[in-house]
């Protein structure tokens, strides 16, 4: 209930085009009567006394420029009353529905992390598994605004009404999961165009069915194929080699393959530390991964040098780790020593991992918890550093290894 | 509520009752969709490099649109 005289005209004394009402303060209201979208530039244009379409002009032309007016004309649709039929003032839609006021939020929330995402360190991105928190936390945020901006409609009472209801939702969760991993899968698969060409379609459906009352329901479908589509596009994710988990063990550079180790989806471990290594080696190696965990293991006095890229996630050698979007590195780039690793691994989404550690067990199932509790990130930095150092010759010699 | 003026039947409706069924949230997301899947489409086609940066940016701008819409809208009604 608005409590504000100043809102309020008694009943009896409405305002007409006879009596203007000069002792009455001028506010500014959003027309109602005068209005393409909100009636803000209505609104503005009586309150100033002007024609309404040199504030719509300014509008749409501000868009071009920074988006200012843009925000502008969001916070005034927000914040400024509409002029109701009956002359009366209503309150500010923020002011009238929580769950406007929770969607408004929501939505500048999502401004602020978008412009984070641009800028390369995005704050929510930044702690814990990487994964868990950003595309997970955005998915909840927007739940919770479903949930509430839903909530106060009307709800089924009777016990079969809500079953109906609960299994509605269900299926139309199993429905949304298994379109997002058909989107995911073309667009890993190099299909995705067909898939683009959907949500244009339904983009085309909303349009055309915006005049005729709307079609809000296809808002779903479309957002659950565009949005794997698009995280799989552009991380570049690849299904190629297959899914599960693969290790090798090579035992002679020969039986390295010439185009390198592949994975579409898992975890692809490459043992190294059975190889011949002599003083003087160097040994190329390619490996490409999907979706999943690289881990890559090399004696101790094995300098690791190369190109190193994750489409997202984590990228860790010898103890030195980087994380976030679009992660590249070339450790000791143009470095001599011998024996070398030289790398050209790729991860699209996921965790690369040199490991330089003579002990560690990397059997099939040593996961990735106790793998980290195994290794330490300071002895690993140590000897790589050691094993990289430009003076090979002051090197100590590598002690006689007998595998693992 | 004042009641609106009667329409006879068989008289199309007028420009601003058609303005009443226009769905914001519908058009608004749909042109965001047609917009969002035209970058897919060029991405997918390689005439386009969509990066994580740009699609993320791109996804939080079409939701947070399309929730802003969609309160704005219900409270119009």
């Amino acid at each position: 209930m608005n409590e504000d005289p100043t809102n309020q005209i008694p009943a009896g004394d409405e305002p007409t085009q006879e009596q203007p009402g000069p002792e009455k303060p001028r506010r500014l209201l959003r027309s109602r009567s005068d209005r393409m979208l909100g009636g803000v530039a209505g609104g503005l244009a009586g309150y100033f006394g002007v024609d309404a379409l040199i504030f719509r002009i300014g509008f749409g032309v501000s868009v071009f420029f920074g988006g200012l007016g843009a925000l502008a004309y969001l916070a005034l649709l927000l914040f400024v009353p509409a002029e109701e039929d009956d002359g009366t003032v209503g309150e500010a839609p923020i002011q009238r529905s929580r769950g406007l006021a929770v969607a408004a939020a929501i939505g500048v929330f999502i401004l602020l992390a978008s412009w984070g995402i641009f800028d390369g360190d995005p704050f929510w991105f930044g702690g814990g598994p990487w994964f868990f928190g950003g595309p997970l936390f955005l998915i909840a945020l927007v739940a919770a605004a479903f949930y509430l901006l839903r909530r106060d409609r009307d709800e089924p009472t009777s016990p079969s009404g809500i079953l109906t209801t609960i299994a509605i939702a269900i299926g139309s969760v199993i429905a949304v999961t298994v379109l997002a991993l058909v989107a995911a899968w073309a667009g890993a698969t190099g299909n995705g165009e067909p898939i683009a060409g959907v949500v244009i379609a339904i983009g085309v459906l909303l349009v055309i069915a915006a005049f005729r009352g709307g079609a809000r329901w296809l808002i779903v479908p479309a957002l659950a194929l565009a949005i794997p589509l698009s995280a799989v596009a552009a991380a570049d994710v690849s299904f190629d080699g297959g899914v599960g988990e693969r290790s090798h063990e090579p035992a002679a550079d020969s039986a390295l393959p010439d185009d390198g180790y592949k994975l579409g989806i898992g975890r692809l471990m490459v043992d190294l530390r059975d190889l011949q290594w002599r003083s003087d080696s160097i040994v190329e190696l390619e490996t490409d991964l999907g979706i999943g965990q690289t881990v890559i293991a090399v004696p101790a006095d094995v300098c690791v040098t190369g190109d190193l890229h994750a489409g997202a996630g984590l990228i860790e050698v010898g103890g030195e780790e980087e994380e976030g979007f679009d992660v590249s590195t070339r450790p000791v780039d143009g470095t001599t020593a011998t024996p070398r690793l030289v790398l050209d691994s790729e991860v699209d989404l996921g965790h690369l991992w040199v490991v330089n550690d003579d002990d560690v067990n990397l059997d099939d199932d040593n996961h990735h918890d106790r793998l980290e509790d195994e290794t330490n990130d300071g002895e690993m930095r140590d000897a790589m550093a050691a094993a990289c150092a430009p003076d090979q010759s002051d090197r100590p010699a590598s002690p006689q290894r007998e595998g693992k | 509520m004042r009641p609106g003026p009667v329409r006879p039947t068989g008289v199309p409706p007028t420009g601003g009752e058609v303005r009443d069924r226009l769905d914001v949230v519908s058009l608004g997301a749909g042109s965001g969709l047609i917009a969002v899947g035209g970058l897919l489409l060029l991405d997918q086609a390689g005439s386009l490099e969509l990066t994580i940066g740009l699609a993320g940016a791109l996804m939080a701008g079409l939701i947070g649109m399309i929730l802003l819409l969609s309160g704005l809208n219900d409270d119009e009604r």
